[in-house]
């Protein structure tokens, strides 16, 4: 959904549900890592990303609020 | 947004493009980048702060990327303080895409910058890049937005991240 203004079309915020949110990590990790969430999710509390420079981790990282 | 992201207190919140997609933006010669951006806030109740409060939202960290539209890195803007990596201040990242075999450089080396709000990576693009704005009030309209941002700021520039 958009929303017209005087200079042009600004997206509009949307807010995900649970399910949206997690299907949407899900996917991300899949795509970047090759990993479902819960398998991704399983290695970030055991720690094994510790120290890890791998830009598609940090990115998939940065999703974690949409899982959990 | 993540669950929760416009009023939850007390956890870490989300805030990217549909999809986690990144956006396609076209340069001065037609040819198409993309803009990968990602916030993490946290929504703060601080009703002791007559100025700020009583709510405040606080930057958690960030990820914000130029890419080819092949999904290529140009550069690459991050604070992730709480992730994985052992960088924890603000940096950036020089993407392979302009990087070459056997340079001193490589997309994983951290490159020491300032905090980039949302607002100075938008000019970053539109200045430096050529990347062309929807509109002629570009430069304002991300001006007031600015303003609005560095009023609010508790910290960047020569203040250090604010911790709980």
């Amino acid at each position: 959904m958009t929303t017209q203004t005087s200079g042009g079309v600004v997206p509009e915020v949307r807010e995900l549900s649970a399910e949206e949110g997690a299907a949407l990590f899900d996917k991300t990790a899949r795509r970047l890592l090759g990993i479902g969430s819960a398998e991704f999710l399983a290695r970030w509390d055991r720690g094994e990303y510790e120290q890890s420079d791998d830009m598609a981790v940090t990115k998939v990282a940065m999703l974690i609020p949409f899982a959990r | 947004m993540s669950t929760g992201g416009r009023h939850t207190l007390g956890r870490v919140h989300t805030l990217t493009w549909p999809g986690f997609e990144p956006v396609p933006v076209q340069g001065p010669a037609g040819e198409i980048v993309t803009l990968d951006l990602a916030i993490q806030y946290e929504i703060l109740h601080i009703p002791h702060d007559r100025d700020r409060g009583p709510y405040k939202v606080s930057t958690r960290g960030y990820m914000h990327t130029v890419q080819t539209i092949d999904g290529g890195e140009v550069i690459a803007f991050h604070w992730h303080p709480a992730g994985n990596s052992h960088v924890r201040d603000t940096h950036m990242h020089v993407g392979s895409t302009q990087l070459v075999p056997g340079g001193v450089l490589s997309k994983k080396h951290h490159i020491p910058a300032p905090r980039m709000s949302v607002e100075q990576v938008l000019r970053f693009c539109i200045d430096q890049l050529q990347v062309e704005p929807l509109r002629d009030d570009w430069s304002s309209v991300l001006a007031d937005s600015e303003d609005l941002f560095h009023m609010w700021a508790t910290w960047g520039g020569d203040r250090a991240p604010e911790t709980k």
